[in-house]
């Protein structure tokens, strides 16, 4: 049952995110994805300390963020990595001081932050797929280099991204993110999506497989089988050119 | 006015001395009782055991039920099971970490370079109590087909809580410097650290002598030093011994249960003996560090050092003046994943157009703890007009950007150590 | 007259300043349940303080140095011993700078070296995780052992504080007899319970005492994550042995136990290694919510 849930799960994020994270790779802002899950969970930590809804506040925070980031134009002089890792810390840091303060909100930073693969369940999946197809809509549109262009770019990305971190941990989603879209990067410019998505369901179901069998930890090893397909990917493209 | 500050000074004075040499008797007779208490304690038992054990146990065992356990004396349980373990048991504890760090370098001048998991770093660790007051760490490091004792000194604890190391140390200057580089998270050294002493560790032959205090809910620590460094970075840039001496204040104060700050200052001054003269380098900085981690090993860390080095240049000379800093955020994905961030910053003054040349690199590396005693760190660096040291040590032209890669596997064999805070 | 004005403050001060010797013996714990075993034992005679919070995974306590200060001038440390503590603990100690509580002085006290041990490895190694090879740490969770360290506690207590020696052993006494009247009380309630599945091996000493069956783990390798397939095995187990309940202790709720309770049906059931409370109260009520909670009403 555990096995065919993660798998399951894992195949279902390896659909939509290998393709944002391409997006992500041509407007290199690698650290935009923890960047808003740090902000969602910390907006949940101070919603429930605050004896509010934090779901409410999760989302109002993170679309706030979301409107500061999406002013930053895509040809800016500020090289993008260091802004999105720049605001990565600094979400960090809030959230360690806020966490500091409020003593109650611990367990909630932690039960969200600390998603894994080996417990998601039903309404978690459903709940990524309408996600990660909301997602997959939005980032298809013109998503010109203008604010709204922009807005629609990066609300896609939280729509897609906090819900998968909860459910399978941020250690998945950023391998998923990031590892495909390098392993089918051509020459400065991204490859075709649907090799990516295949090198994401590959390592999927291989890793998934290879703990089950061997007694692994499932999300480490897809994480590694991940980064072997993608050598493996990007060696055999090279032999063969 | 000065007569009654006199008496209140004689009155400390008096009281101070009375009060220690009171409590030291006291103890001294303390631990004597002790000593005598538990002598007789031993042989007590000794003769129990050999007279009466048949009769004494058939006697409680009527008394009371079946089932309730004995509390059975401490010698009898721990003889059979207790295995030595580690410093404990009159052997040093040794430890073995090798450091595998491939990397790959690609100069936008069009310089590359790159390795492949070569062994780079092997450290040997050997760590005992001499005796209840001194303590020996020696580290012989063995890097690039050469073998070198880093680090050898003793640490004694001396009277009036004041700590003395001696010998040959990584210096306490910055919050880096000190550490050893397969403790840090990331898998370079942070490019300020390389533009103020150079790719190699800042070590100093001498004395360090520190005092914590527990002031409150903080613990404060004052370090005076003095010792010789062979530094061609910071110090003579032929390699030949100088003398410096080092002062340094750090406090650690709880913000609440589970987060701290700590807060630093360094100054370090001594010759450089730059063409023969009694021309001086000054150092000095400040670092922060702030941490929280709860109880479920969730954990963040802010943390940040400027570091400002005078270098004179020969007695009239210019000086030269470097400034080397760095940012660094950590995050814990996961009771093994940790995510980090780093922005090094690092100027340096040029007399000749009287502006700033300036270096900035920024790294992201994720950090895989595989278990207690293995760990994966991948890390990529992105280096923005490189100062002369940086340079030097990624191989690129002075003034060129750099990409890096790291990637850093450390394995350790050997007692298993306590975590560091 | 002058001199005389500037001599009284003088004086005052001298008075003013404490006396030589204090009244109270300095005990610092290293988990909350063994600060309790203390004070119950030291009672007022004692100022117990305690390194580690309720709630806290005792293996990985953050050693943050301002902790030292309650170790820079304790008389007695009392640890759980068997390298529970080993990972966080002796950097403390030398920070403290007191060598009256080094391992081996007669201010260290380990509860381990007091009580039978269970769990002895004969031979062990790396490959099997980090596991603690001299013997199963956690034995404060058996009432009877607390006693019996409570016992050993006074002693030690006796020798470094002659003069309260028959207050420690008084107060030792009660208290073991009141643990020894909660175990005869509970034990035949105990004795239809199905058996159970814990998250770690932290109960061994409180299952063997109520001889409850522990049949398996949810993370095997203490400190690795489980695998798929050790979960699914672990599911079938449970429905085949009928396994009733999950205990989880308080440091280790997550996802992943939530979801082998919702998957095997058991009942998740948290088992704390300690509770809030002072002295004798406090860990009678630990023992007593454990107790409650494996009869299955909590």
């Amino acid at each position: 049952m555990i096995l065919w849930f993660s798998l399951a799960a894992c195949l279902l994020v390896s659909l939509f995110l290998p393709v944002l994270g391409q997006q992500i790779l041509k407007r290199r802002v690698i650290f935009i994805d923890l960047a808003l899950a740090q902000v969602a969970a910390v907006g949940y930590a101070v919603g429930m300390a605050l004896d509010g809804n934090g779901m409410l506040y999760a989302a109002v925070i993170t679309a706030v963020v979301v409107v500061l980031i999406a002013l930053l134009p895509e040809q800016s002089d500020l090289p993008k990595e260091a802004v999105m890792g720049a605001l990565y810390a600094l979400a960090a840091s809030l959230g360690m001081m806020a966490l500091a303060m409020l003593p109650h909100a611990e367990g909630q930073m932690m039960e969200l932050l600390f998603g894994s693969v080996l417990g998601v369940n039903e309404s978690e999946l459903i709940i990524m797929a309408v996600a990660g197809a909301l997602a997959l809509f939005m980032s298809k549109q013109r998503c010109g280099d203008h604010f709204l262009g922009r807005i629609v770019f990066y609300g896609a990305l939280a729509i897609a991204v906090v819900p998968a971190i909860y459910a399978v941990g941020v250690i998945l989603v950023f391998a998923m993110l990031v590892m495909p879209g390098l392993a089918v990067w051509r020459g400065g410019n991204n490859g075709p999506a649907l090799h990516a998505v295949a090198v994401a369901a590959v390592a999927s179901v291989c890793g998934l497989f290879f703990s089950s069998y061997f007694d692994y930890p499932p999300s480490s090893a897809v994480v590694v089988c991940m980064a072997t397909t993608a050598l493996l990917w990007r060696a055999i493209r090279n032999f063969r050119r | 006015m000065r007569y009654a500050r006199m008496c209140f000074m004689l009155a400390a004075a008096l009281l101070g001395s009375a009060n220690a040499y009171a409590g030291n008797e006291i103890e001294e007779m303390k631990v004597q009782v002790q000593q005598l208490m538990k002598r007789i304690e031993m042989l007590e038992t000794a003769a129990k055991a050999r007279t009466e054990t048949p009769s004494v146990a058939a006697a409680e065992a009527k008394e009371t039920s079946p089932e309730i356990v004995h509390s059975i004396p401490a010698k009898q349980v721990s003889n059979t099971t207790h295995v030595a373990m580690g410093e404990n048991s009159g052997n040093p504890s040794i430890s073995v970490v090798g450091s595998f760090t491939g990397s790959r370098i690609r100069g936008n001048d069009g310089t590359r370079s790159s390795s492949f998991l070569p062994l780079s770093e092997a450290e040997f660790i050997f760590g005992a109590r001499i005796d209840p007051h001194a303590r020996l760490d020696v580290t012989v490091t063995a890097a690039n087909g050469t073998m070198a004792l880093e680090e050898g000194f003793i640490t004694a604890n001396l009277p009036w809580g004041v700590n003395m190391r001696a010998g040959r140390k990584f210096l306490p200057v910055g919050q880096v410097n000190e550490k050893h580089p397969h403790a840090l998270i990331y898998a370079d050294r942070p490019n300020g650290l390389v533009n103020m002493f150079g790719p190699e560790i800042f070590i100093g032959d001498g004395v360090l002598l520190d005092r914590p205090f527990f002031v409150g809910d903080s613990v404060q620590t004052v370090t005076a030093g003095y010792f010789s460094t062979q530094n061609d970075v910071a110090f003579d840039p032929t390699g030949a011994s100088q003398y410096a001496g080092m002062a340094r204040w750090t406090g650690l104060w709880d913000l609440s249960d589970s987060a701290t700050v700590a807060l630093g200052g360094d100054y370090v001054q001594g010759k450089n003996g730059i063409a023969t003269t009694d021309a001086m380098t000054r150092i000095g900085g400040g670092h922060f560090a702030l941490k929280y981690q709860d109880m479920s090993q969730l954990e963040f860390t802010l943390e940040g050092e400027w570091l400002r080095r005078w270098q004179q240049q020969g007695i009239g000379g210019t000086t030269a003046v470097n400034d080397g800093s760095y940012l660094l955020a950590t995050a814990a994905l996961n009771r093994n994943w940790q995510l980090f961030s780093r922005f090094d910053y690092s100027r340096q003054y040029n007399p000749a157009t009287l502006g700033w040349l300036k270096e900035s690199a920024i790294s992201a590396g994720l950090a895989w703890k595989i278990s207690e005693f293995q760990g994966i760190t991948l890390q990529y660096k992105r280096t923005r007009s490189a100062l002369a040291a940086v340079a030097g040590d990624l191989g690129v032209a002075v003034g060129s950007n750099a990409n890096a890669l790291y990637l850093r596997w450390v394995v350790a064999i050997g007692p298993h150590g306590a975590h560091p805070y | 007259m002058r001199q005389l004005k500037h001599l009284i403050p003088t004086l005052l001060l001298l008075g003013l300043m404490p006396a030589v010797a204090h009244a109270q013996l300095h005990i610092v714990a290293t988990l909350p349940a063994l600060g309790q075993i203390a004070a119950a034992v030291a009672g007022e005679d004692g100022e117990v303080r305690v390194l580690a919070r309720v709630g806290q995974d005792p293996h990985f306590v953050p050693p943050k140095p301002t902790l030292a200060r309650h170790l820079a001038d304790a008389d007695l440390l009392v640890t759980a011993g068997l390298g529970l503590e080993a990972g966080w603990l002796p950097p403390l100690i030398e920070l403290s700078r007191n060598s009256r509580i080094r391992e081996g002085q007669p201010g260290y006290f380990a509860g381990a070296d007091a009580v039978e041990i269970l769990g002895i490895m004969e031979k062990v190694d790396r490959s099997m995780g980090d596991v603690h090879p001299e013997g199963n740490p956690h034995w404060w969770m058996d009432p009877l052992r607390g006693a019996a360290a409570a016992l050993a506690l006074a002693r030690r207590l006796a020798a470094l504080d002659p003069a309260h020696a028959q207050l420690y052993h008084q107060r030792a006494e009660a208290f073991s007899r009141r643990l020894q009247a909660l175990v005869v009380q509970w034990k035949p309630r105990l004795e239809a319970v199905s058996p159970v599945v814990s998250y770690h091996d932290s109960y061994r000493y409180f299952s063997e005492r109520f001889a409850i069956k522990v049949v398996g783990f949810i993370e095997p390798k203490p400190g690795v994550e489980p695998s798929t397939r050790h979960l699914d095995r672990l599911i079938t187990l449970i429905g085949d042995q009928r396994v009733s309940q999950l205990w989880v202790e308080p440091y280790h709720l997550g996802r992943v136990v939530k979801r082998v309770a919702t998957l095997s049906g058991a009942l998740l059931v948290t088992m704390p290694d300690a509770v809030e409370g002072e002295g004798a109260e406090g860990y009678l009520a630990m023992i007593e919510r454990l107790l409650e909670s494996a009869a299955g009403r909590q």
